[in-house]
């Protein structure tokens, strides 16, 4: 029972390093624009079907892996994948954010669901075979730490990568002028305008980053499931959605919090509960509910007094 | 505090979008189809999800039914040219009652074939029903769709859940011996159908019991908690009722973990070369069954193949396509004999009283409105293809499947 627990607990620390990063998208651009913008998780998917068209283009592959060695191309790649969900989210702000400032905020929120569908089905539809699930390279090294199943090189990067990922952004954030801006517009947008911060500017490199996150989120979680859906995007950004309102919808912080309730609660219900892996994503989105109405500003979110 | 009511209210506002987008289900007042006076254009509906999550599983059974179209208007035994019109339920069952509606109100169309997924196609029926449209199901494999209070209007040429899963489980529990399961399914309507078929095939078998039940939400990713859960029990073998992305997920995640020496067995829903391809060398030995036969084997099967290939070089006819094509088939050979002005109603009639000789052998309909053909296969995963059992090497015992 020992061994038991504790492999559920290994799984749910995996299930929440593949949902922080997007958790944080959410958060990052909450923060900064005032909107949810949904299609994040599409976003991500669409990355990681980035990285593996690169790689199923035989000789770019074998090109790369010539010039380099094997860990290099691959974080190439990697990075690749981060760029395009940069390159993508900034189309995006264009197309379907961008037309809506300062207008009505619903049509925002609206246009972004709309454009999570268009990735879906344009994935769908151009990428070759795009409906069926796709095999995911092993991008990551095989093979298991001490002979245990848990400690696969695989998981062990992955929580190393967000971990890097996470300590990066809070350098950023709290180091950096633009992070300080950003975090100024996410505190009160009129106050800073008024002192300079520029505000179009800051929005350019909040989704810029964002869409890095998003992209090495995309590869993350696609690594970890090792097979890729061109639909699997709509459930990830409703996950990385919640992640962010639990944890504070606003707060880098928060969404770490969040992924890891979220994800504990996921597994264990259906670990631990006889017949709970139907009510898995049932707790997991209660746990969404009851914060939303018993604590809205999360567990790690601003404080509302501060705003009185 | 403005600030944050703001934010709140987005909050509030963005959670009501995605319940919206979570419960689609508008249903349009109903309208009533009308008759027209003079019926110089006859069109038949195929219906079933062209774009979403299965779109892929549906080209096959589309092309088949344009093909036993052109093939009835080239043969020119028809007093008309029938006309083919596409609806897309995009698996939903919202969509698909949109899409009744909208069939219904055109009073050209006089029969439908369709449903991949029988959701949509449960939410659909009672407005054919009602309207009077003969709807022939060629993919909807759940047990209640058809029902003698549906008769005559709906019908169904392909064997349901129970019927496919029955001769598998029989054999695996009572002729191999695997006595304890574990059954990962899906929530969906689906899943819970080939787990309640699963449960009626093995029942009554000496000592065959089921030591756990996962039902998973559709587009889950991670099944590790589940896998690891099943590690801790002794298992003989699993049972996969969901569809292939998330049993491929699944066994790839069973192997990662080492759970590799118990038997792997499904349903039809993963006879699919896309299913092979995800799920990799962890389905080897994997056992299945489905409805039908390789096309190939049956007496009428060579000149369908040969007329599909010829038309659609491309694609493969899918695992539904042979009853795309009977079903539309069976729509034709009613029309054949109402004269130039058929009524849905008399079709309706013609088709539960059918006795078709067709690419599948001879159909008739219960008094459910429920296929007597009951053609199954039972397949092996064999050096990452679909072979059928009786010809496989796990048969004669040259490979081993997992011990007892």
């Amino acid at each position: 029972m020992g061994s038991l627990i504790l492999s559920q607990v290994f799984n749910a620390i995996m299930l929440a390093c593949t949902l922080a990063l997007i958790g944080i998208g959410f958060s990052l651009f909450f923060g900064v624009m005032d909107i949810v913008v949904f299609c994040l998780g599409d976003i991500a998917i669409a990355s990681a079907f980035c990285i593996l068209g690169i790689t199923s283009l035989t000789g770019v592959y074998a090109a790369l892996n010539g010039i380099f060695p094997m860990v290099v191309s691959n974080i190439i790649l990697v990075i690749c994948g981060g760029v395009f969900g940069a390159i993508l989210v900034t189309v995006m702000y264009h197309t379907v954010v961008a037309p809506f400032e300062g207008k009505n905020i619903n049509a925002s929120l609206l246009s972004t669901v709309a454009a999570g569908y268009v990735i879906r089905e344009l994935i769908g539809i151009f990428y070759p075979g795009g409906r069926d699930p796709q095999n995911f390279p092993n991008l990551l090294p095989t093979g298991y730490l001490f002979n245990n199943t848990m400690l696969s090189w695989r998981n062990i990067i992955i929580v190393g990568t967000t971990v890097l990922v996470l300590m990066l952004l809070y350098w950023f954030v709290n180091r950096t002028k633009a992070g300080i801006s950003i975090q100024a517009l996410s505190q009160n947008k009129e106050a800073s305008i008024m002192i300079g911060i520029d505000w179009h500017k800051m929005v350019i490199v909040t989704f810029l980053i964002g869409g890095f996150l998003l992209g090495i989120a995309g590869f993350l979680t696609a690594s970890y499931a090792s097979t890729l859906r061109f639909d699997t995007g709509s459930m990830y950004g409703l996950l990385g959605f919640s992640v962010a309102v639990v944890g504070g919808l606003g707060s880098i912080y928060g969404a770490l919090a969040g992924s890891l309730v979220i994800a504990f609660v996921e597994v264990f219900v259906t670990g631990f509960i006889p017949g709970g892996a139907a009510y898995s994503g049932v707790a997991g989105f209660l746990i969404v509910v009851l914060f939303i109405i018993f604590r809205p500003e999360g567990i790690i979110g601003e404080k509302s007094i501060s705003k009185v | 505090m403005t600030n944050f009511l703001k934010k709140r209210s987005i909050l509030i506002l963005a959670c009501v979008v995605v319940s919206l987008s979570l419960m689609s289900s508008f249903l349009l007042a109903g309208c009533s189809s009308k008759q027209s006076a003079s019926a110089k254009t006859v069109k038949v509906a195929f219906i079933g999800p062209l774009t979403g999550p299965d779109a892929s599983e549906v080209v096959g059974p589309k092309n088949c039914f344009d093909l036993a179209i052109s093939q009835a208007n080239a043969s020119g035994k028809l007093p008309y040219q029938i006309q083919s019109v596409y609806y897309d339920d995009a698996s939903n069952a919202g969509t698909a009652a949109n899409d009744a509606q909208k069939i219904v109100s055109d009073p050209d169309i006089i029969a439908v074939t369709g449903f991949f997924n029988s959701a949509p196609c449960a939410a659909a029926i009672p407005i054919f029903k009602n309207a009077g449209i003969p709807l022939v199901i060629w993919g909807a494999i759940s047990k209640d769709l058809t029902q003698a209070a549906n008769m005559p209007y709906i019908t169904r040429v392909v064997p349901t859940t129970f019927q496919e899963i029955q001769p598998m489980a029989t054999m695996v529990t009572q002729t191999m011996g695997y006595k304890k399961w574990a059954v990962i399914t899906s929530t969906s309507t689906y899943g819970q159908d080939t787990l309640a078929g699963f449960k009626a095939g093995i029942q009554g078998v000496p000592g065959v019991n089921i030591v756990s039940v996962d039902s998973i939400a559709d587009g889950t990713t991670d099944f590790r908690p589940v896998v690891t859960k099943l590690k801790s029990e002794d298992i003989d073998a699993v049972f996969f009722g969901d569809n292939l992305t998330e049993a491929a997920l699944a066994v790839r995640q069973m192997q990662e973990l080492g759970i590799t020496n118990v038997l792997l067995t499904g349903t039809s829903a993963l006879t699919d070369p896309a299913y092979i391809k995800a799920a990799g060398t962890a389905c080897e030995g994997m056992i299945v069954s489905q409805s039908g036969e390789d096309p190939t084997l049956l007496p009428n099967g060579q000149a369908f193949v040969a007329a599909y290939n010829a038309k659609y070089p491309q694609g493969s006819y899918g695992s539904y396509g042979e009853y795309a094509y009977d079903s539309t088939n069976i729509i034709i050979a009613a029309l054949d004999g109402l004269g130039a002005n058929p009524n849905p109603k008399d079709l309706a009639t013609k088709i539960a009283a059918i006795n078709y000789n067709g690419l599948l052998g001879t159909t008739t309909f219960d008094a459910n409105g429920q296929t007597t053909d009951k053609l199954t296969t039972i397949m092996v995963v064999q050096d990452g293809q679909f072979i059928s059992w009786d010809n496989s090497q796990y048969k004669t015992g040259v490979r081993k499947l997992p011990p007892v």
